[in-house]
């Protein structure tokens, strides 16, 4: 039962990437090039080489956090899409701050400061949609999508205005102080900061696998009905999942500024954003946090290797976004699950109306 | 000669034979009730020669001549219609839109705007010819059940449908509404039309039917004129030995005066903002049982959801044991010592998607015994759950697999096994049987019983009113969100509750 | 004087491409499906139609090509949504996200950062209407607009014809308000939902040509800023009736009017009025939510 379970998933995520794959490479054949070329650079030097691997491992750090952020909401069926935004303020603030300390400060406790202003700024951004959903009810993912786009133009204008770095030819703000960055491991481009999402990832693992909350956030997302008749009060536990994913994304965008930007600019987080991206890895890894490692670090590469195909071949890297894009498309479907599961639940609407259930005793 | 009839039709679903070489036969103009206990085959049968199963041997005659159908369709123009006990109707759209439904009358053959005016002369015609009480020009959402059903009829019957097919027509139905069917139904057949229903309440097959089919495990076993026949037969006949429908209530059991359990003046409202629970108060003593009497729809549901804490009462106040619970959650109400078997198993009591061990802890997943600084244990959860299924022969085929897989009777158990565990003060027993084959009702009556007569108090809701009356010490009846009477069942008959439950007051 | 009137035409100008968007994404809404692609399918339309437009110079090929490649994320999201069942919310992203990379895509292999229509005038796809045009105010509300703008104010009444009056209109809202009811009379329910995503879909072709070609002669990447969103929020302010939630598009248009007008006096925070109309929003749908959920005292939530 279990291995069939686990090969289900494992064939449920990875047909939507080879099928997202084939279609990337009509498109890269119709432009002229030899897809498989393309796929072994993307690929090949963000894997398996020590240094591309690092690399690889340094730029999924953010994704890790950004993709449990969504998965811990969107297990319990509460659609957070908000965390591109609480990443975004996160960062900002985390970066503002790591300008502004004094220079003699102790580099560790530095770097705890701007963290901690990332994760607070995230849980309070987060605060909105999560009051509006627990107590009035309101459709929380109109809200963080609409909330994005309003954060996005404030950090806008606060980046062009207050907290300008006039000194630059373009918009960002200040880079942070030394004792606030993330400091190189070796000659790759890792930094501490990975291993503070791995530890966070550990802490998110017990909490959803093993943990009173991880099966309240099972239930509410299986049947809310039946999670508040057990008593789960599931208003709590939406302002509770919502200051967590909130927490994570502003601890994403914060190490994100420390370990790699040093400074806000107006495309601080990439195209789509590392919170779209987030939520890509938490459909690929199914939701749970060891399929979330996984997918964060298998996106990564591709993010990693999309630089390489800039350098090595005429295919602009563009190309992995509409594979992304492609990705998630196919992830909607569950090509094994669902197709047993709809025979399954006709077979069952049929049989067990009242009228037909095979009772143990009959 | 009969209008439609049946040869050894056979439906199997897998290893399991819903249906084993059923024999009916139909005479034209006459009321058929096929009758039988939950699970014997009943809908199946039904579902069949409506064309929503297909056989899986076996052949339908209809009109004497070998048919196939092949959905609901295709048996409304061979002129079979159905009304399901769980209307297909659009609450937004009014009585006639609803009647209309797929055969709209256009302004003419080209313009592709509905013809308002013509549509509702026409229903107002049909309302008519049949003598239904009904005004075409309702939303579906502002009538009554009864009414509903109306609607359902008339949609049949407008597309000139000349066997009607009812399943389970009365459970959603006051008294009163039940002989207005009756009568409705009566006139159809004086109109010609061949009528058969689906039920298991036996007193209206007597009242209602010409003849009368009964269907046990899937076989008929009995096809029997209604005048040379009666309810006991029948009921005999359905279970197959003598019926013990009632459980003994023993009268050793004697009622505490100690109350346990207080509700006073407790009030609600729907979305809409009626108030649909008026001043409701009672109290439950010591080692007593409490039976709620009423026809479904009067307020039960609500006053169940806010006894169990999960709709607030605008009013009022509850109190367990002299302690006020007025509107607390139900992880608090389960900790003051309340003991609560939902209204709808898998919408309240059961996640049907996880898995048989989380679901015997639900409720109590925060208890010591199973976790220890906020984290589960696995051991002892499977301990549990391996010990529910011993003590409460609970049986289930994949011990990992989901409690969606389990029968009505073993999915209750669990329930029952699960809220027993805590030691509960007080128990809330709503629709405790509601789906749950002959075997398993009785071990869940006895379980109640059992619980009571160990001083414990019992607060049962059932629209089952046989069971209602074999099990509680005292009975209350609800009729639009109110008490309207409280009475002792030893000292009351059916008729008198009847009488109660459908809002007439001596 | 003029400001009020500039802030009155600004306001038709801004509301028409969400106009079109919320009369589409209505008929899936009352389909009970949850159609948030509408954003990607705008933004499709936008880049399609400009660049159309671009290689063949030919406007009306442009609007034409527009609503061909809005249809076409229309099927996709039919196919897996209604055919294959896929989880709605996860295809509209997995569209937004795509729309954006194919446009990304080509503009990175033409190699410019956006589309622009050199070789016309956005000025002479106004329609003047003569004599109107000189009354003060209304002349700035009812003329000087393109033509789609137009279609999309008379949209409004056409979809609720279709809606209200026609066999159409009433099996979409049966198929999203008791599926089994549509089945039990022989509907074939797929079929309306997919019409019901298409129409969604066309519309937003429409209002991509609109807000792209036809307002501004070009096309920038993700120009369509959050618009289908908006679109989706005034559909759930309005509870999926056309002129309501319409009313709530026009709300937008003329938060977006305000703060484009104003900001001409409001200096370095002009940035910030472009916050406005998603405040305004989440404002109204928090509003709207109250009110619904006045008399609700049952705890908890449902699966949406």
């Amino acid at each position: 039962m279990k291995i069939k379970d686990f090969g289900k998933r494992l064939v449920n995520s990875v047909l939507p990437v080879l099928l997202a794959f084939v279609i990337g490479g009509i498109v890269i054949l119709m432009i002229g090039e030899n897809p498989l070329d393309t796929y072994g650079i993307l690929l090949g030097k963000s894997l398996f080489t020590a240094k591309g691997f690092l690399n690889t491992l340094h730029y999924a750090s953010p994704l890790i956090l950004t993709g449990l952020a969504i998965a811990v909401t969107f297990k319990a069926n509460i659609f957070n899409m908000g965390v591109e935004g609480q990443l975004l303020l996160g960062a900002f603030f985390a970066g503002i701050v790591g300008t502004s300390l004094p220079a003699s400060l102790n580099p560790v406790a530095a770097r705890l400061i701007c963290l901690a202003v990332g994760i607070l700024c995230g849980i309070l951004f987060a605060l909105v949609p999560a009051i509006l959903k627990a107590y009035c009810h309101v459709n929380e993912m109109v809200v963080t999508l609409m909330l994005n786009y309003a954060m996005i133009k404030v950090l806008e204008f606060l980046a062009t205005g207050v907290f300008r770095d006039y000194s630059s030819g373009y918009v960002c703000t200040p880079i942070i102080k030394e004792n606030a960055m993330f400091p190189r491991i070796g000659d790759s481009k890792l930094t501490m900061f990975f291993f503070v999402a791995i530890f966070v990832f550990i802490i998110m693992y017990i909490v959803m696998n093993k943990s009173k909350l991880g099966y309240e956030i099972t239930a509410i997302g299986k049947n809310p009905e039946f999670a508040e008749a057990t008593g789960m009060k599931v208003h709590k536990k939406i302002m509770i999942l919502m200051i967590i994913s909130g927490a994570l994304s502003g601890l994403a965008g914060a190490g994100y500024m420390m370990s790699e930007q040093f400074k806000y600019t107006l495309s601080f987080s990439g195209n789509p954003g590392l919170g779209w991206d987030g939520m890509l890895i938490a459909l690929l890894g199914g939701h749970s946090p060891i399929g979330v490692l996984i997918a964060a670090i298998f996106y990564s590469a591709l993010k990693t290797g999309a630089d390489h195909i800039n350098l090595y071949s005429t295919v602009p890297k563009e190309i992995v976004s509409v594979i992304q894009g492609l990705i998630i498309l196919f992830l909607a479907v569950k090509f094994v699950d669902e197709h047993t599961n709809i025979r399954e639940r006709l077979l069952r609407k049929k049989t067990s109306k009242p009228e037909t259930t095979i009772s143990e005793e009959a | 000669m009969s209008i439609i009839k049946t040869i050894d039709l056979t439906k199997k679903f897998g290893d399991f034979t819903a249906n084993d070489k059923i024999n009916i036969s139909v005479e034209k103009q006459e009321i058929k009730c096929i009758v039988g206990e939950n699970g014997a085959g009943k809908s199946t049968l039904m579902n069949m020669l409506y064309g929503l199963l297909r056989p899986t041997s076996g052949k339908i005659l209809l009109h004497d001549k070998e048919t196939e159908i092949n959905g609901p369709m295709d048996a409304i123009d061979l002129g079979l219609g159905m009304v399901h006990q769980h209307f297909k109707l659009v609450p937004s759209l009014t009585v006639y839109e609803n009647i209309l439904l797929g055969t709209e009358i256009k302004k003419s053959s080209k313009s592709p705007i509905i013809d308002r005016k013509k549509e509702i002369d026409e229903v107002t015609k049909l309302i008519e010819k049949y003598k239904f009480e009904l005004n075409p020009t309702d939303k579906i959402e502002d009538i009554s059940v009864g009414g509903r059903q109306r609607v359902e009829i008339l949609k049949m019957l407008y597309r000139n449908v000349d066997i009607l097919i009812l399943d389970e027509p009365t459970a959603v139905l006051t008294p009163q509404e039940v002989d207005e069917l009756f009568v409705n139904l009566k006139e159809l057949r004086a109109q010609g039309k061949t009528i058969i229903v689906i039920t298991h309440k036996l007193r209206e097959v007597m009242e209602l039917s010409d003849s009368v089919t009964v269907i046990k495990q899937g076989k008929v076993v009995g096809n029997v004129l209604t005048k040379d026949t009666s309810e006991e037969e029948l009921a005999q006949m359905m279970v197959g030995r003598e019926v013990v429908l009632t459980v003994q209530n023993t009268a050793a059991n004697k009622v505490m005066n100690e109350v346990a359990y207080q509700v006073e003046g407790v009030c609600t409202i729907n979305d809409y903002g009626k108030e649909v629970l008026q001043d409701i108060s009672f109290c439950v003593h010591k080692a007593e049982i409490l039976g709620v009497a009423g026809v479904e729809g009067n307020g039960q549901s609500e006053l169940v959801k806010v006894l169990t804490g999960i709709m607030k009462a605008t009013k009022g106040k509850v109190s367990i044991d002299g302690k006020d619970i007025t509107n607390k959650w139900p992880d608090e109400l389960r900790q003051d010592g309340l003991g609560i078997i939902p209204e709808d198993r898998y919408a309240q009591g059961l996640c049907g998607t996880m898995s048989v061990a989380d679901n015997c802890i639900a409720g109590y997943h925060g208890d010591a015994d199973v976790c220890k600084f906020g984290l589960l244990d696995k051991k002892n959860i499977n301990a549990k759950r391996d010990r529910f299924m011993k003590d409460f022969d609970i049986r289930v085929g994949d011990i990992n697999g989901n409690v969606g897989q389990l029968s009505g009777g073993n999915a209750q158990k669990i329930i029952i096994a699960r809220e027993f565990e805590s030691n509960p003060k007080m128990l809330l027993a709503c629709q405790p049987t509601r789906g749950v084959d002959i075997g398993s009702i009785e071990f869940i009556h006895k379980q109640i019983l059992n619980f009571r007569n160990k001083g414990n108090a019992v607060l049962l809701i059932s629209s089952e009113l046989s069971e209602v009356m074999s099990l509680s010490d005292r009975i209350i009846v609800m009729y639009k969100g109110k008490i309207i009477g409280e009475l002792s069942p030893k000292d009351v008959s059916r008729s008198e509750i009847g009488l109660l439950m459908a809002g007439i007051q001596k | 004087m003029d400001i009020i009137g500039n802030i009155l035409y600004d306001t038709v100008y801004h509301s028409a491409p969400i106009i079109l968007c919320v009369i589409g994404g209505i008929f899936a809404y009352k389909a009970n499906v949850l159609n948030i692609a509408l954003e990607g399918m705008m933004l499709i339309g936008a880049f399609v139609s400009t660049l159309t437009a671009f290689l063949t110079h030919n406007i009306a090929l442009g609007v034409l090509f527009a609503m061909l490649a809005a249809l076409a994320f229309g099927l996709v999201f039919s196919v897996l949504g209604v055919t294959f069942k896929g989880n709605v919310i996860i295809i509209g992203l997995a569209l937004n996200l795509l729309a954006s990379a194919i446009a990304k895509f080509v503009l990175v292999r033409m190699n410019t950062s956006n589309i622009t229509l050199s070789f016309m005038n956005v000025a002479d796809l106004k329609i003047h209407i003569p004599v109107i045009e000189n009354i003060p105010l209304l002349g700035n509300i009812l003329s000087g607009h393109p033509l789609i703008t137009y279609i999309s104010f008379i949209g409004i009444f056409v979809m609720w014809v279709l809606m209200y009056k026609t066999k159409f209109g009433v099996y979409v809202r049966v198929v999203g308000e008791n599926e089994d009811a549509a089945k039990s009379i022989g509907l074939k329910t797929d079929f309306y939902k997919y019409v019901a995503i298409l129409i969604g879909a066309l519309c937003c072709g429409l209002a991509g040509a609109n807000l792209s070609t036809e307002r501004l002669g070009l096309f920038t990447n993700d120009m369509t800023a959050g618009r289908g969103f908006i679109a989706i929020a005034a559909i759930y302010c309005g509870q999926g009736s056309p002129t309501l939630s319409a009313m709530y598009a026009v709300v937008f248009g003329l938060a977006r009017a305000l703060s484009v007008n104003l900001s001409i006096y409001a200096g370095p925070a002009a940035g910030l009025f472009d916050v406005i109309p998603y405040v305004i929003m989440v404002c109204v749908l928090t509003a709207v939510s109250i009110v619904k959920h006045k008399n609700n005292k049952i705890r908890g939530f449902k699966n949406e």
